[in-house]
């Protein structure tokens, strides 16, 4: 089967499978937040796995993109619902909790509370209710206070004491808040975290530390939050040397896989690529990036190579209406894949629909012009 | 001038084309280089590209002889080929009626392809297929590898390029040029226009390029046979490489052909 991205029913007929099984996400552990995953290998019976804050936040602003797109306010109130849970999740100084939500919240973490501001911005842009303003500000304020003075985040890291390269996806929210409210520490601190990471641009263009490890290949979801975070920050506070920083990568990335026909599930500090699997979620959010720089330079080789790497996706959805995992993305091609092995992300869901969205939207402006 | 042409497959019209127009007009080719299909790297290559069922389709229409269903696009050069009263099918057979060496190899950058160059002395290499040609093999030739590459040079470069500058409003064009270690990098011949029509589809243009590829070809051999012409050269940052267009943004293009007014392409003025 191959979809043409020019039909705007096909396009949404896959949109509406992937917010419909947002919505089973939300209703699988009682309407409180977004299960993390499906998956029958990792629980047989409920096949739902417990709901994921960090995710959860940036679903938000996906939904409240669909139901506007698709004129469907039922997800605009889910998204709603889910920025007041990641609300009641805050501590008292700002930060959010990290992991799974099993009743009690864990302890903070840099990167998730980073991912949920993302939420509380759009709840705020969405209501224009001021809570959620004041929870992303004081998400951001912590982030700022919680920083090491040379601009990495080692405290409440992933890996303790790691400050990965992806944590430019740290800094970009940081600045959204900062567009918001202008408290000008949160974006100094913002920019420290990303002139340092920024320090790791190797001359091959890849940022060293970019994976969830040191000295590990990076999955394409990982390089994908790095490269976001740059454009994203550049694009915010209009510096084209912050934006180059996640261009070059793009770039280099969009030679390799027009070349091969495919992008890697990970590559290596030298590029080396492992095309034993696909990292469905690295193919979306890549092609995200793709599609920013498109759209910021006209460079229409962006946009095609955005739509090439969403044709496997595309095809690997789960399009089975009878089945519950109806709409699922995979974390992987071939499921038993290195990325979430047999298991079916619900960022995964998010990172398509934004997506898909976006290509399907551009291509009907496209047509018309 | 001792010349030989590549070819990427044995039914290749374009290659046959070439061979016979080249002869007429007295040119002296004296071998053909047929890259072998059944290389494992073209294959993987064709699979990764165009999944099996088009890379199936494609080698069947490559290979069989009597296929149904040809390609519209084939027509435009089946019918240059008649007008030419040209009947041959295959590159074989055009190539004993030249009496021009026809020989397989298995990479157009193996030793026996090198060789082959050497032994028979070559001046000049025209490119009609076969992949991407190294340093080793783009240095034997005293004059060159003659490419007629199927968009205007030197900002529409790679794949589908025909295609890539009609999305951009540019009139599709030939351009001959030599080839160097860049992706269509080398020094420029010449420019040639293809027509075209408001009726026409993708298919047309891809089939009217191929026949205005081979009449460049042509006419770039009068141009260096002369001895009296003036390369252009290229910078790297002037161009843009393409690679294969999908098939949401060739519907797109098809529509630019068929309701924008394409301009004429002005290396000066155009910019993307």
């Amino acid at each position: 089967m191959c979809v043409n991205l020019n039909f705007k029913e096909t396009v949404d007929n896959h949109l509406s499978a992937a917010v419909s099984w947002i919505y089973r996400s939300y209703l699988a552990n009682g309407k409180i937040g977004s299960s993390a995953f499906y998956s029958r290998v990792y629980h047989p019976f409920k096949g739902w796995e417990l709901s994921y804050p960090e995710t959860t936040g940036y679903i938000i602003r996906t939904l409240f993109k669909y139901s506007i797109r698709n004129k469907e306010s039922k997800y605009f109130d889910l998204g709603v619902l889910l920025a007041e849970w990641i609300l009641s999740l805050q501590y008292k100084d700002g930060s959010l909790p990290g992991g799974f939500f099993c009743g009690k919240k864990e302890d903070p973490s840099i990167f998730n509370t980073a991912q949920m501001i993302f939420g509380l911005i759009s709840a705020y842009h969405m209501t224009k209710k001021n809570k959620f303003l004041d929870g992303a500000s004081a998400a951001a304020k912590w982030l700022a206070d919680i920083q090491d003075n040379d601009g990495q985040w080692t405290k409440f890291s992933y890996k303790q004491g790691f400050s990965p390269s992806y944590y430019s996806r740290v800094a970009w929210p940081m600045l959204e808040v900062w567009k918001e409210t202008k408290e000008n520490r949160i974006k100094e601190k913002a920019i420290i975290g990303l002139n340092l990471i920024a320090k790791n641009q190797k001359k091959n263009n890849v940022i060293s530390g970019w994976g969830f490890e040191p000295n590990v290949s990076a999955f394409t979801h990982t390089i994908a939050y790095t490269i976001r975070g740059f454009l994203e920050s550049g694009l915010i506070i209009q510096d084209k040397e912050m934006w180059k920083i996640g261009f070059k990568p793009a770039l280099k990335i969009l030679r390799m896989s027009e070349i091969k026909g495919k992008l890697a599930g990970r590559y290596d500090e030298n590029w080396n690529p492992d095309y034993r699997f696909i990292c469905l979620t690295g193919n979306c959010q890549i092609a995200f990036c793709w599609y920013l720089i498109y759209k910021k330079t006209n460079d229409v080789r962006f946009l095609n190579i955005a739509i090439k790497a969403m044709k496997p996706v595309i095809k690997s959805q789960v399009m089975n209406t009878k089945s519950q995992n109806y709409g699922a993305i995979p974390g992987s091609k071939p499921i038993w894949g290195r990325y979430l092995i047999f298991r079916y992300p619900n960022w995964a869901v998010k990172f398509y629909m934004d997506i898909l969205m976006a290509i399907s939207d551009e291509l009907i402006h496209l047509k018309e012009i | 001038m001792n010349i030989a042409i590549t070819c990427g497959f044995p039914k290749s019209l374009h290659t046959i084309a070439i061979l016979i127009m080249a002869k007429k007009k007295g040119y002296n080719i004296k071998l053909c280089l047929n890259v072998s299909i059944w290389n494992h790297k073209r294959i993987k290559y064709q699979l990764s590209h165009l999944g099996w069922k088009n890379a199936i389709h494609k080698l069947k229409r490559r290979t069989l002889i009597n296929i149904k269903n040809i390609h519209p696009e084939i027509k435009y050069i089946k019918n240059y080929l008649i007008e030419n009263n040209t009947n041959f099918s295959t590159v074989k057979s055009a190539c004993s009626s030249i009496k021009c060496d026809y020989r397989t190899v298995l990479n157009i950058n193996s030793k026996r392809a090198i060789n082959l160059l050497r032994d028979y002395k070559i001046d000049l290499v025209i490119y009609s297929g076969g992949g991407i040609i190294r340093k080793q093999f783009l240095e034997i030739p005293k004059i060159g590898v003659l490419n007629a590459h199927g968009g205007p040079l030197p900002h529409f470069r790679g794949m589908n390029v025909g295609e890539w500058s009609i999305y951009h409003g540019i009139k599709p064009m030939v351009t001959t040029h030599f080839i160097d270690c860049g992706i269509d990098t080398g020094p420029i011949i010449e420019r040639c226009k293809i027509p075209i029509t408001n009726s026409d589809k993708i298919e047309d243009i891809r089939g009217k390029g191929t026949v205005g590829n081979v009449k460049s070809v042509i006419k770039a051999l009068d141009i260096i046979d002369s001895g009296n012409f003036h390369l252009i050269p290229q910078h790297k940052e002037d161009g843009h490489q393409f690679f294969r267009m999908t098939p949401e943004l060739l519907s797109i293009t098809e529509f630019r052909l068929q309701h924008w007014k394409l301009k004429e392409y002005d290396e000066k003025k155009f910019s993307f």
